[in-house]
């Protein structure tokens, strides 16, 4: 019996220790590892402001803070205005969504019809070669690919090519990758969404051309889908030879 | 054993990972480039010298029945300087090596040279054996990546070798980057080390 509180108390002393160290080490790299990720934040809204707002204004834009509420919890978005001007030129948010593997966020810039200026990859831990490919650079460019997809399209109804070939929002798949490629596009149509939601609700302080705003029945578009999906499904019964999905392996 | 067997032993006569056959799961998992199996070695390296000293100046108070939870404790508290050292001033690699860092903690290499090496040998020893074991690890994960990024990609650390020859059309076999491509490589340089022993056991056994 002392025995075994002799042991857990060295286990307790040591475990304290190291508790401590950490403890004294962590209040040395915590304000570093914020400034960082402020830094980052800044730096990205910058990024995807790139084309919507010249480059020498970029630095010194206002970003005023608003919330929307996904999932129960609050998340920001930045409502953009130039220095001295009362009139917004710009919509900035971070849309998260599920991924193959885990969370993908990108960073979106809107100018205030909604119309996605530029989109940033921040953070996804997909697989290298397949969903990583969104953030890949191609030999002899300066930007990833996969951002550029993105510009001009509607930020409320983007959708990938597979999902809604007709659609005039409709965006490629990465290859191999059309989960990820989804992912960002619904994480935007929500994240947007909400925003437009948000933005329709202080509607006294700011101009929203309603008429530009097109907002689509995704909902009615995915009964659509999974009802072709189930025809398709009650064909292939028919057939006795089973098909296997393209390329095996599809992220 | 002198000194610098002591250091060069880890390199290829007793590699961690192609000969002891430890830590083969950061080994499968973060060799998908180059820049990431470099990174995530010389992570392991800073960890596996950092806890190896400590548990070799230790090893007298550390009662035998519970050094195991100890070594871990130990080990996952430089994990952790690692990895907020990391975010903090080399955001890049901490970013690319992401979710693995933490995972350094259960890797055997680092419990295994804690138990068998440093918990009986001297503290000079400890750290000579232990930067030993780091770079073998390193020369590992490198080994394989570079495979893995080639065949999968076409590029080796991040340079993409057809397209500045001039040849295109390369495109690789995505197979390589994924998990299967991990296996088969680690696989082949396991068999190919093991054939070069036997080869060479037959060679001296001749003379």
């Amino acid at each position: 019996m002392g025995n075994i509180i002799k042991l857990s108390s060295i286990l307790f002393f040591v475990a304290g220790i190291a508790a401590g160290s950490l403890a004294f080490y962590n209040s040395f790299t915590k304000p570093e590892i914020a400034k960082l990720k402020a830094e980052n934040e800044t730096k990205a809204r910058g990024y995807v402001l790139q084309g919507l707002i010249p480059d020498d204004q970029i630095p010194g834009l206002i970003y005023e803070e608003g919330q929307i509420e996904i999932n129960g919890m609050k998340e920001k978005f930045w409502k953009v205005k130039t220095p001295g001007s009362n009139q917004y030129k710009a919509l900035v948010f971070l849309a998260k969504g599920q991924g193959f593997s885990g969370v993908v966020e990108t960073m979106v810039a809107t100018d205030m019809n909604f119309k996605i200026n530029g989109i940033k990859v921040l953070k996804h831990t997909e697989t290298p070669g397949l969903g990583a490919e969104a953030q890949t650079v191609k030999y002899g460019d300066t930007k990833p690919f996969f951002e550029g997809w993105f510009k001009e399209k509607n930020s409320l109804n983007v959708i990938v090519e597979k999902d809604d070939p007709n659609s005039a929002d409709k965006v490629q798949s990465i290859t191999g990758a059309t989960i990820t490629t989804r992912a960002v596009c619904n994480s935007i149509n929500k994240y947007a969404e909400l925003v437009k939601k948000q933005m329709g609700a202080v509607q006294g302080q700011i101009v929203i051309d309603q008429s530009k705003v097109v907002s689509v029945d995704r909902e009615a578009i995915m009964k659509a889908r999974a009802e072709a999906a189930a025809k398709a499904e009650a064909e292939k019964d028919t057939t006795v030879t089973e098909d296997t999905p393209e390329g095996g392996k599809d992220e | 054993m002198n000194k610098l067997q002591n250091f060069t032993k880890g390199f290829f006569k007793e590699n961690p990972v192609l000969v002891l056959a430890l830590g083969l799961c950061p080994s499968l998992a973060v060799t998908t480039s180059i820049e990431n199996g470099l990174g995530m070695g010389m992570a392991s390296t800073a960890v596996l010298v950092g806890s190896s000293t400590l548990v070799s100046m230790l090893k007298k108070y550390i009662p035998g029945s519970i050094r195991i939870p100890i070594f871990i404790v130990i080990i996952a508290t430089f994990v952790t300087l690692i990895d907020l050292t990391l975010q903090a001033f080399i955001p890049s690699l901490s970013e690319s090596l992401g979710l693995f860092i933490p995972l350094i903690v259960v890797n055997c290499i680092i419990l295994g040279r804690a138990e068998a090496f440093a918990s009986k040998k001297s503290v000079l020893d400890s750290i000579i054996d232990a930067i030993g074991m780091g770079i073998g690890f390193t020369i590992a994960l490198v080994l394989i990546s570079a495979v893995r990024e080639f065949a999968g990609t076409g590029a080796l650390y991040g340079y993409p070798l057809f397209q500045l020859m001039g040849i295109e059309g390369f495109k690789g076999s995505i197979l390589m980057i994924l998990p299967p491509g991990g296996f088969l490589t680690m696989g082949l340089i396991l068999g190919f080390m093991q054939w070069n022993k036997v080869r060479k056991a037959k060679n001296t056994g001749g003379k």
